[in-house]
């Protein structure tokens, strides 16, 4: 019988897979955002890639949300976190639902979805030291 | 591409840059056609104070300041201006980069 487990925490690279999606992503909706053009900013402002990017980003904004369960955190830090999804599935259904948007409504969904993100990096303390190896059950 | 979504700094410092561009920019008006503030400013000129103004609303979500919502709302005002009018005067595109510097220093 093998008697050595290979053990890993991959919670830390799973966090940073999300950051760096989130992060091309966000590059990608800033340059839509820059180069979408339409002459007034009251008429429906419809670029569905600009609104896929933005459900895309709040995707993997859930998904760094729910990274930082591997994370030792207080009880009011697990209710944060919690309401941090709430207000997330909200902004994602808003895009999806709301046919109506303007163009400076996805500025607003696109400051708020940052602003919720940047909290959220701070959610949790990082464990010790992330650990790779094997030992020996006996 | 991988833009790691780290923190404030990492805006700042790409901020820093697009700003630095916008000044470069200034500068080469001036130095070609004087102090004249009415000389009208265009084409990719305008893409990249508009997309410096992008990163500048980005940058201010990750802050935590009293004085975001009110810069957010000038940078907003910005870019509605931007998109309705699409050229800017020499004095309305510094006024734009006076904005940029503040809310670098915020």
């Amino acid at each position: 019988m093998d008697t050595n487990l290979q053990y890993t925490y991959s919670i830390p690279d799973l966090k940073t897979r999300f950051q760096i999606g989130f992060g091309n992503i966000i590059e990608q909706i800033i340059e839509l955002l820059t180069y979408s053009d339409i002459s007034t900013d009251t008429e429906t402002f419809d670029n569905e890639e600009l609104k896929n990017k933005l459900r895309a980003a709040i995707s993997y904004a859930l998904g760094l949300l729910a990274s930082t369960w591997g994370y030792s955190m207080s009880e009011k830090t697990q209710r944060d976190v919690l309401i941090a999804k709430e207000s997330l599935k909200a902004l994602f259904d808003r895009i999806v639902k709301d046919p109506e948007l303007t163009y400076l409504d996805l500025l607003d969904i696109y400051f708020e979805l940052i602003q919720k993100v940047s909290i959220i990096l701070n959610y949790g303390t990082p464990m010790p030291q992330p650990r790779t190896g094997s030992y020996e059950i006996t | 591409m991988n833009f790691l979504f780290s923190s404030k700094d990492e805006f700042k410092k790409n901020l820093i840059e697009r700003v630095n561009k916008i000044k470069d920019t200034i500068e080469k008006v001036e130095k070609k056609y004087g102090n004249n503030g009415k000389v009208l400013i265009k084409d990719s000129a305008i893409i990249d104070l508009k997309e410096t103004l992008i990163w500048a609303l980005s940058y201010l979500a990750m802050l935590n300041s009293d004085k975001v919502k009110e810069y957010k709302d000038k940078v907003i005002e910005k870019l509605a201006y931007i998109r309705e009018n699409r050229i800017l005067t020499l004095d309305q595109y510094k006024d734009a980069y006076n904005l940029l510097q503040q809310i670098l220093i915020l």
